[in-house]
């Protein structure tokens, strides 16, 4: 891989994607408006909620906004990065995949990474300010442990995109197969320990939302024990080969609806 | 009724248009499924630490939220948004030119994706109880039963002429089909409907503002009347309040629908 370029290739779109959504200035505006809303809405629901329960979990509010700005982080970070996920399909159907596939790039990186979305930078700008008044008093070690589950976590972020690419390659299925990851990511809007047995291991073992969402935020607040910090680095390793592997062949079973 | 078979015939286009990708509809209906399960499973799990939560207990709000999900597929689900798109990309000369009302076959349209909405939720709503056994309440008092069904039909017109509305700014505003005011529209609804949660949970003077606006008919208040909450007297003040605006919003809509067509630039022709 020859960093330099990918990274100049990627800093290039991103100037391009700007450019774009700043000749839609209302447009931008409105979506931007209407991200914050949706974020206002939601701490607000939850701290009125949590106002009229005990701890739930044995979490305290402050701990449960912690896991809701962690969540919304690692949400915006995703699609902040792989936003061009929801145009492939469109690329596919109509063939315009295959100048994709001809241009001296990995077809996956311009797949996932040429369209960063510059409308959530600033609610993800705002949700980092927040975290950091939160936890100005966390020790070294938590602060080094969450930023180690960050890049784990952004990993699994990018395998689980990668998997939602093969399958639309394979099948031109993508735009509900985005939305149903982005759906199931709802349940980590809080802390997974409070679901039932069943539903926690699911998003554990079985699809990892635990690791992404809820680790990084309990290794910030030191709640999380080094047997899963241990799994998280493996699962994040070998999710992303399997990933890969997919994507692979995926490729081999494109087939160019243009030609 | 040569017309209305016309209409019929259009919402039975909606009906089989999604089963044309197949693989596509196979995962709507799995979001569908998920979407629920997920708030199902934040308040089930509140619920195990919590026997209260502001004025319900497990099983109103378990079944507010079981129900709440039939009308989000009943009057949140809309094809309306695709006025928008055909205003934008000036598909909406060939509609015109059809000897068929534009408006009336949208409303066609609606109905026929509402109805296999529906059709569908009730299948998964059974696996969903049959795996799951939630507590429900069964309302038996036919006072609030057939309100319910009345409100709910009510919020289905008031939900599409404001849908529509929303999709009529396209006519001055073009730009991205539209989409920027309908994400507005649908973040605003989706909290200020009571779909992910009731709105008598919020502290009593957001609630009665809240109350108020068109959105709290959509999904909190038939619930309300479902639940047996409010008593008779509200129930009537709340269906006249729901005719309020529908014919309101009609008359609004027909309005700017016309202001719109003399600002029309046709695109494509």
């Amino acid at each position: 891989m020859n960093f330099k370029k990918y990274f100049s290739v990627w800093r290039q779109t991103t100037i391009l994607s700007l450019e774009s959504k700043l000749s839609r200035r209302f447009s931008s505006l409105i979506f931007i408006l209407g991200k914050f809303i949706r974020f206002g809405f939601y701490i607000f629901s939850l701290i009125v909620i949590l106002g009229k329960t005990d701890k739930i979990a044995g979490f305290n509010i402050t701990q449960m906004i912690n896991f809701f700005l962690i969540f919304n982080l690692f949400d915006l970070v995703g699609q902040f990065f792989f936003r061009g996920i929801y145009w492939l399909k469109g690329k596919i159907v109509s063939g315009t995949f295959d100048l994709t596939l001809l241009k001296p790039a990995s077809p996956l990186f311009q797949t996932l990474i040429t369209d960063t979305d510059l409308l959530d930078f600033p609610l993800l700008f705002m949700v980092v300010v927040m975290l950091i008044k939160q936890n100005l008093n966390i020790s070294l070690i938590n602060l080094l442990l969450f930023l180690l589950l960050f890049l784990v976590a952004f990993s699994i972020i990018t395998s689980i995109h990668i998997l939602i690419a093969s399958l639309g390659v394979i099948t031109t299925e993508v735009d509900n197969t985005i939305w149903i990851y982005r759906d199931l990511t709802l349940l980590a809007r809080v802390p997974v320990d409070i679901y039932m047995d069943s539903v926690r291991a699911f998003l554990t073992f079985v699809l990892p939302i635990a690791v992404v969402f809820t680790f990084p935020a309990k290794a910030l607040m030191g709640l999380l024990s080094w047997s899963w910090i241990f799994y998280s680095l493996i699962f994040a390793l070998l999710f992303f080969i399997f990933a890969l592997k997919v994507w692979r062949f995926a490729l081999t079973k494109y087939s160019s609806a243009s030609s | 009724m040569f017309k209305l078979k016309k209409y019929l015939q259009i919402s039975k286009m909606s009906w089989q248009t999604n089963f044309i990708y197949r693989l596509n509809f196979l995962m709507w209906r799995i979001r569908t499924v998920i979407l629920l399960l997920s708030t199902y499973f934040f308040w089930y799990a509140v619920y195990r630490f919590n026997s209260q939560v502001g004025p319900y207990d497990e099983k109103m709000m378990l079944t507010y939220i079981l129900l709440s999900s039939v009308l989000h597929s009943l009057v949140l689900a809309s094809q309306s948004f695709q006025i928008a798109q055909d205003i934008a990309t000036g598909k909406l000369n060939r509609r015109l030119v059809k000897p068929i009302n534009y408006l009336k076959t949208m409303m066609a349209l609606d109905f026929g994706d509402k109805a296999s909405n529906l059709f569908f939720l009730f299948f998964e709503l059974l696996l969903i109880f049959i795996i799951l056994r939630p507590p429900f309440f069964i309302q038996t008092n036919p006072f609030y039963l057939f309100s319910f069904l009345a409100v709910s039909l009510l919020s289905l017109f008031i939900y599409f002429y404001l849908s529509l509305l929303v999709s009529l700014v396209t006519f001055w505003y073009p730009e991205d089909y539209g989409w920027p005011a309908r994400f507005l529209f649908m973040v605003v609804n989706n909290f200020l409907s009571g779909a992910l949660l009731p709105l008598d949970i919020f502290p009593s003077v957001i609630f009665h503002f809240l109350r108020l606006l068109p959105p709290a008919y959509f999904i909190f208040f038939p619930l309300q009347v479902y639940l047996g909450k409010i008593n008779h007297v509200q129930v009537w003040q709340g269906v006249l309040v729901m005719v309020f605006w529908v014919f309101i919003l009609k008359i609004l809509s027909r309005f700017f629908w016309q202001k719109g067509l003399k600002n029309y630039n046709a695109v494509g022709i």
